[in-house]
């Protein structure tokens, strides 16, 4: 992952807790991040289609 | 007495007049009272109710017949259900206080259908942290061997049930926390198709996967749970189920799930290959099937889960983040560095990933794979415990929605549980539980009972002086231990 792609969040503090995990929490999210975005299944969704809306009852949740 | 284990054979032997629904409610808190000081699996015992409802039970049976073959059973929950009038406190400090108003929509269906409610079962915190020991209650143990993890996040409903306290327990599976708590301690656990029973009344995760499920030493009985989950009427329940045998079933096997995306244990592996042969040698057609590789798969259910775990926490985390686990928070927070994009991603790509699983059953009846990679690792050892972490095949069928049952396959050299996986079309949960059903009489793993029982009912070691033998064994990398404060009764 570059540099300026490092996922950011608003300041986050943990009242009483050591910041360290904050850190922490930052760098695991970072490695998943990271696996996900190389993983060979992002290829699955074309960049056009993308941008087309599913079908009409498309949502497995619906 | 000790053969009505499970919820036929004690449905039977209510209908025979072989024994009566206050000789099983008793026998079931006699067993809670010696064995659970050796297994933690109890937050709360219900027993006064217990009793009181055994003895309706009884009488309703005695005029009128049961209702179905839930009638008299006894059952224990996930500590994430609301029960009404009793806490729901997610093994959480911060839900200490909570007492349900209601019960939860599927706890009143397996209410209306006569089931006995006995009390509450161990989780991790919120269903989400791992075993911990800085929460009010310690972590529940293996019945098989009680310095072994019993899986979670249900893991109390896993050794619960395999210790034989309650015939069946309710858990939610959102990573695969019924499913890696039933391989861990050798018995069936069911995830059903994603959305199919109402999650109303229960502590969320995950909205997007979330889903309730069924952990009992049978096969049968967890598909009678299941029916009444689902809110079958009770004139289906009576009917025994019946298996067609393997004969003209097909198979597919997700092998590289677990011999090359990631590499199961070597007896995990035997086992399960000796499995698949035991339902060929017996008529099922053998395929291989290709699935979209397990990693990107469990990555993309994590960025779900994770954000939407973060999502619920997050006023929480800021304002009483101390009042957490270590590990919960360690579990959650990474939750507030995904992107949107990301996680809208991840969400486009679940219909992705179900259309390929969904095709893979195109042309089969299930899919087998494992459940875990290996046995589950001692509690004292907690670096190999987060190794275990993401050792596993069952995030996938989170992501998919489609129903996933884990069923115990054999023994490890070390005498803990193996297990495989056997995966169904949605809301075909049907086909899972016949060919489960069919392997489950060829080899019936799931109705060994642990050893270590015998000695847990004569000991009858006070919950104190174990926990304290617990306290000096165990590693405290988060603070101090503290004793959980026995069995309460209501």
């Amino acid at each position: 992952m570059k540099n300026g792609d490092r996922p950011c969040a608003d300041a986050l503090t943990l009242p009483g807790c050591d910041p360290a995990e904050v850190s922490q929490a930052r760098e695991a999210a970072a490695q998943l991040l990271d696996r996900f975005r190389r993983g060979r299944s992002q290829d699955a969704i074309e960049p056009i289609a993308d941008l087309v809306s599913p079908a009409e009852g498309a949502d497995q949740d619906g | 007495m000790d053969d009505f284990d499970t919820i036929p054979e004690i449905a039977d032997a209510y209908a025979q007049g072989a024994v009566s629904p206050r000789e099983i409610m008793q026998r079931s808190l006699d067993r809670i009272r010696q064995r659970d000081p050796h297994l933690n699996a109890f937050l709360e015992v219900a027993e006064a109710h217990a009793l009181d409802m055994a003895a309706q039970a009884e009488a309703e049976i005695r005029s009128r017949g049961p209702r179905g073959p839930l009638h008299g059973i006894p059952f224990a929950l996930k500590d994430i259900f609301d029960r009404e009038g009793f806490r729901t406190t997610a093994q959480s400090r911060l839900l200490a206080r909570n007492v349900a108003r209601t019960s939860a929509t599927c706890v009143a269906r397996l209410e209306a259908a006569g089931a006995i409610f006995v009390g509450k079962l161990a989780t991790h915190e919120f269903a989400l942290g791992g075993p911990a020991y800085d929460l009010p209650a310690p972590p529940a143990r293996n019945p098989w061997n009680p310095a072994h993890f019993t899986g979670g996040s249900s893991s109390g409903s896993g050794a619960a049930v395999a210790a034989r306290m309650v015939p069946f327990a309710l858990g939610t599976d959102t990573g695969g926390s019924v499913r890696n708590p039933a391989a861990a301690c050798g018995i069936v656990g069911m995830k059903p198709t994603h959305g199919s029973i109402p999650v109303g009344g229960i502590v969320e995760l995950s909205r997007s996967l979330d889903t309730v499920g069924p952990l009992t030493p049978d096969v049968a009985g967890n598909e009678i749970v299941l029916r009444v989950l689902n809110g079958s009427p009770m004139g289906d329940l009576v009917a025994p189920i019946a298996t067609t045998g393997l004969r003209g079933q097909r198979i597919g096997v997700i092998r590289r799930f677990y011999r090359t995306d990631m590499q199961a244990a070597p007896e995990m592996t035997e086992a399960i290959e000796t499995a698949i042969e035991t339902l060929a040698d017996h008529g099922a057609e053998i395929v291989e099937v290709d699935v979209p590789p397990l990693q990107d798969m469990a990555d993309c259910s994590r960025i779900i889960l994770i954000s939407e775990g973060y999502a619920l926490h997050r006023n929480l985390l800021r304002t009483r983040a101390v009042e957490y686990s270590a590990s919960t928070r360690a579990r959650l927070l990474p939750g507030a560095f995904i992107p949107a994009a990301d996680y809208i991603r991840a969400r486009d790509l679940q219909h992705h990933f179900r259309a390929r699983i969904d095709a893979a059953l195109a042309d089969v009846d299930v899919l087998i794979t494992a459940t875990n990679m290996e046995t589950p690792a001692r509690l004292d050892d907690p670096d190999r415990l987060a190794v275990q972490y993401g050792r596993h095949a069952r995030a996938p069928f989170n992501l998919t929605g489609h129903p996933a049952l884990s069923i115990p396959i054999g023994f490890s050299a070390t005498g803990l549980p193996l297990a495989m996986q056997i995966v169904g079309r949605h809301q075909d949960e049907r086909s899972v539980y016949r060919i489960a059903q069919s392997y489950h009489r060829l080899a019936p793993h799931a109705t060994v009972a642990p050893p270590g029982l015998d000695w847990a009912d004569k000991a009858r070691k006070p919950r104190r002086n174990l926990a304290a033998t617990i306290a000096l064994s165990v590693a405290q990398p988060t603070g101090g231990f503290i004793v959980c404060q026995g069995v309460s009764r209501s």
